[in-house]
């Protein structure tokens, strides 16, 4: 049976149906049960329950008038649309929609690559180009450019940056939000708007300079819900001559206050790509000795913790550099980053990675022999080649032979970009554990310790990973992991530390916490909302921005 | 049902691959409509498939192809993990996983691969296995016929 939207009687929603499909074509109107099971969230917490978040439909342009004629009729029968890009974005929600019953705008069949310029190191795509797409484009074309892509690769440069995703390169590519350039939006009216230079007829620069004159709205097209984006720049860092890898070990817990000031150096100075922190203590996890001192309740003793690591002839934390460049300066930079990492902390030591000219052969990415074990996952990432190897962790491998667990359902905190924030981190998780009975999984460890590890995704501050057991059947867990998610969130709020990105049934709990001053963020959102989108069409309640029309339901998300 | 069509077809197709010489007419373009389709499916196959069923090794260290290596798991030898090296999938049990999606594997839907291209791929599948032990022939970085990493 069909799922109606929100205030729409049957009669309505029919005769919007024959109105979208007269804009779309008949094959492009999706509405049987198996094309509604395309725009399921596999992952969803409330799957198979009444909360859960199902369209009622999709629709799929193929071309922005396409686009504008859909939203035009939305307007007429008030019903909430949901774009998608490649409606990929699974562990945040998928394709699925924040209001039950919307439409699905799927954008994948917009899918021309418009322009990619090898000299001027960008491209123009639309919302349907995967990563992929982009990648096999530029090498056919046999362009010396690297794009930076998500893990998995299989979604697109559009909605990928427009969730704010992330990628593992330089730092200004790896924020993929910041590396756009330039946005074409069809605004909740059906008008058609250019961002940045693009407003400007006959400019040659809507890829080069994001700003324009005056105000720049771009921003509000990210996690949010002004308007559907139907093409979007993106800058591509040139192909480096050569890629070359080196690891930095500290002996001592508090050395990373040193490790971290370096690595902070060297990449405000882009000098290094994505520093990947971690700590070589992790066999000792196997030794109930060193687990009850790492998962201490209240207080680490880090001089005992010390003489653990010293005892085994372990370092207690590490972080490998990635360094881009020719041969000569990919060198010079590893040489200064150990005579740096040595400066800051008395006692590191340096351990050489790889050295390969770029692009890096299949045999070079597989390295057998990797210097100090790294993955080639890892290496497939830091050189930019588009994969799907990540479901070999969170799909079926040989600790889930059966598939039941997916390890698919995370937070990532941000927290400042500091050896005391991560300490921080560890402490107030930890404590979790101990208060909660939370069953946390953190980076790199199965629980949270003295181990649990920064990621440097964006150049400019840490997330701190917090994962949960998803079970794909029965779905027992669901409960108890709303409840831990609601727990990690409420800490970290005690602590000024948030999550960056979030799924439809987390967005309102999230901007929850966003609530300076009353919440005049989310007012002021909230009130061009409604100046915009009247008759709030446009993705309702994404971001945790609701339109007057659907305002009741803030909160009430899947519920 | 259209699967059942597709299966239909490529049924006709084997037998006048099969024919005898006397029916030259009709076969020639029979073999060009079949060779046509697998060319179509491998396509298919390659562009939204072969990121994680694609066929080769794991290289050693880690699978990097997952649902190959998910298939390998679950069947421990007795089918093969490569869905290119399958001789059981059927156009209805493809269109059913891959509309429905499975365990880790999300549904694909029409705007990702069409009814035909499933058709294809089917197609594509049901050739391929003719040679198991042949060479690698997809990837998902594939361009222009050529592996590139």
């Amino acid at each position: 049976m069909t799922i109606l939207p929100p205030n729409v009687s049957a009669e309505q929603f029919a005769s919007a149906m024959r109105a979208f499909e007269a804009a779309v074509g008949k094959e492009w109107l999706l509405s049987s049960e198996i094309d509604i099971a395309g725009y399921r969230d596999p992952w969803s917490m409330v799957r198979d329950k009444p909360g859960e978040l199902l369209p009622s439909a999709a629709v799929a342009p193929a071309s922005v008038d396409q686009v504008q004629a859909v939203v035009r009729v939305a307007n007429e029968f008030k019903i909430p649309l949901y774009a998608v890009s490649t409606g990929k974005n699974y562990s945040y929600g998928g394709p699925a929609p924040n209001v039950r019953g919307s439409v699905i705008v799927d954008l994948k069949r917009m899918k021309k690559i418009l322009e990619i310029d090898g000299d001027r190191h960008f491209a123009l795509v639309e919302p349907g180009v995967t990563y992929f797409d982009l990648y096999r484009e530029i090498q056919a074309r046999g362009l010396k450019l690297m794009i930076d892509n998500p893990d998995p690769a299989w979604g697109s440069p559009s909605g990928n940056s427009l969730d704010r995703g992330v990628g593992y390169t330089m730092g200004p590519y790896r924020d993929h939000a910041s590396s756009t350039c330039g946005l074409e939006v069809v605004l909740a009216n059906g008008e058609v708007m250019r961002t940045g230079m693009g407003a400007l007829p006959g400019a040659k620069t809507w890829q080069e300079y994001r700003h324009g004159f005056g105000p720049d709205p771009a921003g509000l097209f990210f996690q949010g819900n002004f308007g559907i984006v139907t093409k979007i720049g993106v800058r591509l860092m040139p192909l480096p001559e050569h890629y070359r890898t080196g690891k930095i070990t500290v002996p001592r817990r508090q050395d990373l206050h040193g490790l971290v000031r370096t690595v902070n150096y060297l990449a405000d100075l882009f000098m290094i790509g994505e520093p990947v922190f971690s700590s070589p203590l992790h066999p000792l996890m196997k030794n109930s000795e060193f687990v009850a001192e790492a998962t201490r309740q209240g207080a680490f003793n880090d001089e005992k913790l010390d003489q653990m690591a010293a005892a085994a002839k372990l370092p207690f934390y590490q972080v490998e550099l990635q360094f881009y460049g020719s041969e000569g300066t990919t060198k010079a930079n590893w040489d200064y980053a150990q005579q740096l990492a040595v400066r800051n902390v008395p006692g590191a030591r340096a351990l050489e990675g790889v050295s390969f000219p770029m692009p890096l052969t299949r045999e070079q990415i597989m390295d057998k022999n990797p210097p100090y074990g790294e993955s080639a996952i890892r290496r497939y990432a830091a050189v930019a080649v588009p994969n799907l190897t990540t479901f070999d962790f969170i799909g079926r491998h040989v600790e889930n032979p059966d598939d039941y667990v997916h390890l698919h359902y995370g937070m990532f905190t941000i927290v400042p970009r500091s050896a005391e924030a991560v300490f921080q981190v560890q402490r107030a998780w930890v404590d979790l554990v101990h208060e909660e009975g939370a069953t946390l999984v953190t980076e790199q460890t199965p629980r949270p310790s003295v181990l649990t590890m920064p990621l440097q995704w964006h150049q400019t501050c840490f997330f701190m990973w917090a994962g949960f057991p998803l079970q794909a059947e029965g779905r027992p867990m669901s409960e108890a992991l709303a409840r831990m998610l609601e727990l990690v969130l409420d800490v970290n709020a005690k602590n000024g530390w948030c999550e960056y990105r979030a799924e439809p049934l987390m967005q309102d709990k999230v901007a929850e916490y966003y609530g300076f001053n009353n919440h005049v963020l989310r007012r002021f959102n909230e009130a061009l909302k409604d100046a915009v989108d009247p008759n709030g069409i446009l993705s309702p309640g994404r971001g945790g921005i609701w339109p007057k029309a659907f305002r009741s339901l803030r909160g009430k998300v899947g519920v | 049902m259209k699967g059942a069509l597709a299966f239909a077809l490529l049924a006709a197709t084997t037998i006048a691959m099969c024919g005898d010489v006397h029916a030259a007419q009709p076969r020639r373009p029979a073999l060009a409509a079949n060779a046509a389709l697998v060319a179509q499916g491998r396509q298919a196959f390659e562009l939204n498939c072969a990121a994680c069923h694609g066929k080769g090794p794991s290289e050693g260290r880690v699978p990097l192809l997952p649902g190959t290596y998910a298939l390998s798991l679950k069947y421990k030898g007795d089918i093969p993990a490569a869905l290119e090296d399958r001789t059981d999938l059927t156009p209805e049990f493809i269109v059913a996983i891959v509309r429905n999606g499975v365990f880790s594997m999300p549904p694909l839907r029409k705007t990702d691969v069409s009814d035909e291209e499933l058709k294809a791929i089917a197609a594509y599948l049901r050739d391929s296995s003719k040679r198991p032990g042949g060479p690698i022939r997809t990837g998902p970085n594939k361009v222009g016929g050529r592996e590139d990493n």
